[in-house]
């Protein structure tokens, strides 16, 4: 900031030789020597009510001898208030879909003594169901999962976190049940996963089979590699035209990271947070897409997941017609795999834009690519 | 775990924390909404906002400057979505924003209405944020430095010339109209 001093009647961006008709003439050099200094940042604080006593007094005095400010002034305080009354008329009326996951996060933490209470009294029985569905689960994973790992790393109940079966959403409940995970899927993922060298990762064709879901957006397989996630296991999922993926990967300490992703019907609540006996679960949307983090309370991955996958999410372009109203490729592709998911993991990787490198800091490199007003730093008299 | 060693003291801190995000919504909502003209796109960005701000405060404690922290990161999920998909939040919809906003009973509140968004449509994306924030959410100047992290005199300089090109865009548009009802 600088304080130079405020003279109106210099227009803001004067062309020079060129008189300007609006401007008013300039107040004799004794009248401008006996007012008081105001700055070009004095002036915007007081239309932003910042300045203390001294400094709207300062500021008044000034405008008092200055017709040209006042106005300039006026302007700006009545560009407050017209942008204030547009409160009253942008159409954000369910705002309420927002609060209402918040406050039931709160309900869920206040209620946890009774919840637990609750386990303790049921925990017996709720271990034999937990291993009993542990173990379903594992089996159907263990017939995705990639081959090397297959010996070792088998997801069971020990890697499968409790919270998994505990959630009470049912939008997310819908991609879980047993049943929806069907046979073709698995199957598909299987010979897909047992196809020769160079082959696509598993998780890879899962994304790949989601991407041909979603003509709206491009998907490619996030790169949880280089925060220390492995992929232990996944499965694809189809209920009633929704479909979602489910990867289960394992972080360092062998502690297990659920991610889903699903294409959500649009009545879907913006539910995003809920937590379970030490694992917690971030749930947020993006276009028609639902997607679901289960990871431990302490899991220092959490919010690089949400930015891996969010980097890997891409809106694609509205599709391009032809000259005779063909639709592109993509779009043909993207139609033609709607029959099922065996044909989606055959559907090529879309012509997506590379996912940018969240690991960059974002903000002030974005902030330089964006278009800045020249001479920005150099106050403009008003 | 977190249940474990929770106590009192805590759960008020997070119910806290949670009203104060709740508090925020609105006015995140209709930040992105006049910054991308989208409610769609708009309701995204707030809803991977409120994800990213709990995903890196999974304790629930309290933030300081729970506002500019908001703000900040939803203007960094605007930064990545505009890396992301290669567009600049900058294309927006006003025409279609317009006809969706409730509209006042008052024809000239209705054209002042009209005349504000399509300005602020013109204007360039970096005036627009600092003019939303301090003239629509009345954040201090500091708050709108912290949020766009860039220096407080960026901001003044920023304001000043976004609010000097509405002024000027407002002015024509009074003027066109008068000479029309003539």
């Amino acid at each position: 900031m600088t304080d130079d001093r405020f003279d109106h009647t210099d227009p803001p961006r004067p062309d020079p030789g060129r008189p300007d008709p609006g401007r008013p003439a300039r107040e004799p050099a004794s009248t401008a020597a006996q007012l008081p200094f105001v700055s070009n940042d004095e002036l915007l604080r007081f239309v932003d009510g910042a300045l203390d006593d001294d400094g709207r007094v300062r500021v008044l005095t000034h405008l008092a001898t200055r017709p040209a400010a006042v106005e300039r002034v006026e302007a700006y305080l009545h560009q407050n208030a017209r942008l204030r009354s547009l409160r009253d008329h942008l159409p954000l009326a369910d705002s309420a879909g927002f609060a209402a996951p918040l406050q039931a996060a709160i309900a869920a933490r206040l209620g946890r003594q009774r919840a637990r209470r609750r386990w303790q009294r049921w925990g017996t029985a709720a271990a034999v169901a937990l291993l009993v569905t542990g173990g379903a689960l594992g089996l159907a994973l263990d017939l995705w999962h990639e081959p090397e790992r297959q010996a070792s790393n088998a997801p069971s109940l020990a890697v499968v976190p409790q919270a998994y079966f505990l959630f009470d959403k049912p939008e997310l409940a819908a991609f879980y049940p047993e049943a929806t995970a069907t046979s073709a899927s698995v199957d598909a993922a299987a010979e897909a996963a047992a196809e020769p060298a160079p082959r696509q990762s598993v998780d890879g064709a899962a994304f790949d089979w989601l991407a041909g879901q979603v003509s709206e957006f491009s998907i490619s397989a996030p790169d949880f590699d280089r925060i220390g996630l492995t992929l232990a296991g996944g499965e694809t999922l189809e209920r009633q035209g929704s479909p979602a993926i489910r990867l289960i990967y394992r972080d360092q300490a062998e502690n297990p990271v659920l991610l889903h992703i699903g294409v959500g019907k649009p009545d879907v609540d913006h539910a995003f947070w809920l937590v379970r006996e030490g694992y917690v679960s971030l749930q947020w949307r993006r276009g028609p897409m639902v997607f679901a983090i289960v990871a431990p309370t302490d899991s220092p991955q959490l919010s690089q997941v949400v930015d891996i996958v969010g980097a890997a999410i891409a809106r694609l372009p509205a599709p391009e017609r032809s000259e005779t109203g063909e639709t592109t490729s993509r779009e043909s592709a993207a139609r033609a795999i709607e029959s099922g998911p065996l044909q989606a993991i055959a559907v090529p990787p879309p012509p997506a834009p590379a996912a940018a490198d969240p690991s960059e800091p974002t903000d002030r490199a974005a902030a330089e690519a964006l278009p800045e007003a020249k001479d920005e730093n150099e106050p403009e008299p008003l | 775990m977190i249940w474990e060693t929770e106590g009192h003291h805590e759960t008020a801190a997070s119910q806290t924390l949670a009203e104060d995000l709740v508090a925020h919504v609105t006015g995140l909502r209709r930040y992105a909404l006049l910054l991308v003209g989208n409610a769609n796109d708009a309701d995204d960005a707030v809803q991977e906002t409120l994800t990213r701000v709990l995903a890196r405060n999974r304790d629930w404690l309290p933030i300081d400057d729970l506002r500019a922290y908001l703000f900040s990161t939803l203007h960094n999920v605007f930064i990545d979505a505009t890396r992301r998909e290669k567009r600049m939040p900058s294309d927006f919809l006003s025409e279609e924003l317009l006809a969706t906003m409730i509209s006042p009973a008052n024809q000239q509140k209705r054209l002042e209405l009209r005349d504000t968004v399509l300005a602020l449509a013109k204007l360039p994306i970096e005036q627009r944020e600092v003019v939303l924030l301090v003239g629509l959410e009345g954040l201090s100047y500091l708050e709108a430095a912290k949020a766009l992290d860039i220096p407080i005199g960026t901001v003044m300089s920023r304001l000043s010339r976004g609010r000097e090109a509405l002024r000027a865009m407002t002015n024509r548009d009074s003027s066109r109209k008068l000479r029309v009802v003539k």
